[in-house]
């Protein structure tokens, strides 16, 4: 290795140039955490606080998720909670009917292994994994009909495991619940 | 190796007097070059967040 | 002097090697579920590729070309025999044992479980017991190169670590505690279960120490192409290392900031509130800081080698910088999929944007941008830089070089930047069939071909580099001169503790760690009712 080492002024100056640098880095980060945090609190989509569990073997015996209680339920307070499982390689309900204008909870769980889904054209994406409850709130506000794959490897048949949400009028779909407690568009 | 001039072996006095050079004007092509990447690579994440998280927060 | 020139071929041989054989797989993939191939009929045998390319990719490739440029620079860093060469061809032993014994269960279809094995699902317990073999191989290499900087500084006090090995050993400490949260997974969790000695197993929980690997592991990835960057790069074409320190710093922080952020990978997932989901995102942007650095470093390093080679101006130094070197080609390619990369891993960290992409396509569009081509691409310069010195012979198809590094990276653009946009518009991954005449998927068809196309030119790239290496293995003996790494503008004399060893930053990091996993780990262990029934893959047991 060489004796002769850049003069003290060169050098400095190098660094000072490193720390500047450095600063802005760690300004530009920040901020992107910034944006971050306020898109979860402003945009309201925040992942559930608190940790609950299921047992795959028994959820279709008792408990939330039997198959009688799956589907879209409206609740006294106007709200609407989507109660569905997913197995290879279904969902259950595999057509899943919201109103629009409505605050919206999905909750649901896996009956086997792991298995996932995300909404088309949304941000609502959620695993589901055998042993835990997953729940994420969600509103819409215009009528369509989306795709809903799996989207976690669940063995060979993951390739098939496609389910459909339809999201309907607020009047139209209240019309419905009062002639049925539990509302799916599984025809 | 693969080893562009100079290739020297050895720092000489004289490239040591030019990297002195060098770096006594600051590392302004450095700052511009990682500067102008650093603001696209930003300019990309704000365009995700404005062009298609934020769209779907209430989907159309 | 040099005694482990075979042991770094070895090395590196077996990691290209494994390397060749996985890429026409990811190909195929590519291909089968394009709209350019009809229905598989089967598609365990999707699968099945996906798990053998994942596993050599993730677990053999990389870990190889670590190791065997580990031995290189302990012996050209430190300029001396290394300690403990017969321990490094048993770790060796042990990788190339751990893959023979993972990859056949594999290539039988009794363990298509995806090389992140997300159980309940479970294959066969010999592709564990392989993967594990792969870890305990390159934990030797970790002991070693510990063990080599250690005798060294004992042997000279007071003396500055030379830069490449502190780099090096960084990297590797990095490694042996990322790879705890997988060991832990696959020994406790999914062995029993995988031999019949249990029947549950946590689901949740295994993923959350999967998630503790899972992140680190890239970090352990790019570490040879980060020491390349600054130690290979600035003597290459003829300039210095900017700041010695910074280096330094950049390291350091890799290893501190790098594992305990894995939760970023489960953001989605309901075993973990969201507290330290919150945390684990946080931490994530500090981890961008060490690149942040890097990224200005090299940049002001390859300015001093542009302004000695004549070039003036703010930006007319890049003009005078020596394009037709490979190496400066291909770390400035490098630099560029970096950058995109980089945005979208910076997407992927933020919280809540992370669900718009999570599962989609855009994710493996991400990785393989910035693994197979940012850090991949660099694997292959330190190949075309040390060759000589590990075969005697020259290396010198230029032409091919840069052929092979231009086609990795466009092949790369077109692979991965349409496979970021159909995950965008939604594409689920992981499936071995997509219905394109649905018109919901219609709109994907165009940018999966485009796809299909680029992998096409990543197998050619693939198959010019091994031609470059095997060109090597024949051409005229030489005599290289001796090995060298860059020279810093200003090489430390001395350096304080902190910049010069290890122990409080292991320190920090396994602090950090156990404030950032303790209790996710700690909750689904107490918490009652979490194991599941395990589900078995594969068609015979």
């Amino acid at each position: 290795m060489s004796h002769l080492s850049t003069s003290d002024e060169g050098a400095d100056r190098g660094e000072r140039t490193e720390r500047h640098w450095a600063t802005a880095a760690v300004m530009i980060l920040a901020l992107m955490v910034v944006v971050a945090t306020f898109a979860a609190l402003y945009h309201g989509a925040m992942p559930q606080s608190r940790v609950e569990t299921a047992d795959p073997r028994t959820l279709h015996l008792g408990g939330e998720f039997i198959e009688s209680n799956l589907g879209s339920a409206l609740e006294p307070d106007g709200a609407v909670i989507v109660r569905f499982i997913g197995q290879q390689y279904s969902f259950t309900p595999s057509c899943i009917l919201v109103p629009t204008d409505t605050p919206i909870t999905f909750r649901t769980t896996s009956a086997d292994v792991v298995h996932g889904f995300l909404i088309d054209g949304t941000n609502i994406n959620l695993m589901l994994v055998p042993g835990y409850v997953s729940s994420l709130g969600a509103r819409f506000e215009t009528p369509s009909e989306r795709l809903m794959p799996c989207h976690e490897f669940c063995s060979v048949g993951h390739e098939g495991m496609w389910g459909r949400i339809k999201i309907i009028d607020k009047a139209a779909f209240s019309r419905m619940a009062a002639e049925r407690r539990r509302l799916s568009c599984v025809d | 190796m693969i080893n562009s001039d100079p290739a020297t072996g050895e720092v000489s006095t004289q490239q040591e007097a030019e990297v002195n050079a060098i770096l006594r004007s600051g590392a302004r092509g450095a700052v511009v070059l990682a500067g102008i990447a650093t603001a696209i690579v930003v300019a990309i994440w704000f365009a995700f967040y404005l062009l298609v998280f934020v769209p779907r927060v209430i989907p159309p | 002097m040099w005694t482990s020139r075979r042991l770094v071929l070895a090395h590196l041989w077996f990691a290209f090697g494994s390397f060749g054989a996985a890429l026409p797989l990811g190909e195929w993939q590519m291909f089968i579920r394009s709209p350019l191939h009809a229905w598989i009929s089967d598609p365990e045998w999707y699968y099945r590729s996906v798990t053998a390319h994942g596993t050599t990719m993730a677990y053999v490739f990389p870990t190889l070309v670590a190791m065997g440029f580990g031995y290189f620079v302990t012996e050209h860093a430190l300029q001396r025999p290394m300690v403990g060469l017969r321990w490094a061809w048993a770790g060796l032993a042990l990788v190339a044992v751990g893959t023979v014994m993972a990859i056949v269960p594999v290539a039988l279809g009794l363990a298509s479980v995806l090389y992140t094995f997300y159980p309940p699902l479970i294959g066969n317990p010999f592709y564990y017991i392989g993967v594990v073999l792969v870890v305990v191989g390159s934990w030797v290499w970790v002991a070693l190169m510990s063990i080599n900087m250690y005798r060294w500084k004992r042997d000279n006090p007071g003396a500055p670590v030379p830069f490449p090995m502190f780099a090096t050993v960084a990297g590797s400490y990095l490694w042996a505690w990322t790879a705890v949260g997988a060991a832990l997974e696959l020994l406790f969790q999914i062995i029993p279960v995988a031999l019949g000695w249990r029947s549950t197993i946590d689901a949740g929980l295994a993923r959350v120490f999967f998630s503790w690997t899972l992140h680190a592991i890239v970090y352990f990835w790019l570490m040879p192409a980060y020491i390349a960057y600054y130690t290979i790069v600035p003597r290459a074409i003829g300039g210095r290392l900017f700041s010695d320190t910074m280096g330094r710093i950049a390291f350091i922080l890799f290893l501190v900031v790098a594992m305990p952020i894995g939760i970023h990978h489960a953001f989605e997932d309901p075993q973990i509130g969201s507290g330290f989901k919150y945390l684990h995102s946080v931490f994530t942007a500090l981890v961008a800081l060490p690149t942040v650095l890097t990224v200005f470093t090299i940049c002001a390093s390859v300015e001093i080698a542009g302004r000695l080679r004549g070039g003036k101006g703010v930006l007319g130094w890049l003009a005078a910088l020596p394009w037709r070197n490979p190496i400066m080609l291909g770390a400035a390619l490098s630099f560029v999929m970096l950058g995109f990369g980089g945005a979208g891993g910076l997407i992927n960290m933020s919280y809540q944007l992370n669900a718009t992409v999570h599962n989609t396509q855009w994710i493996t569009g991400h990785f393989h941008l910035i693994f197979a081509g940012a850090i991949v691409i660099m694997y292959f310069v330190i190949a075309y830089d040390i060759w000589p010195h590990l075969t005697g012979r020259a290396l010198d198809s230029f032409d091919l070089m840069r052929a092979q590094l231009w086609t990795w990276f466009l092949g790369m653009i077109v692979l991965t930047f349409p496979w970021h946009w159909v995950g965008i518009l939604g594409m689920p991954r992981r499936m071995a069939f997509y219905d394109y005449t649905d018109p919901a998927i219609a709109a994907q068809a165009a940018s999966v071909t485009m796809s299909v196309v680029g992998g096409a030119i990543l197998v050619l790239s693939g198959v010019l580099f091994l031609v470059v290496l095997a060109r090597g293995q024949t051409a005229p003996r030489t005599e290289p001169a001796t090995y060298r790494f860059s020279v810093a503008v200003r090489p430390p004399r001395t350096l304080p503790a902190a910049l010069n060893g290890f122990g409080l930053w292991l320190g920090l990091m396994v602090g950090l760690t156990i404030v950032n996993y303790g209790f996710p780990i700690a909750h689904s262990l107490v918490t009652p009712g979490t194991a599941v029934p395990a589900v078995k893959v594969g068609e015979r047991w």
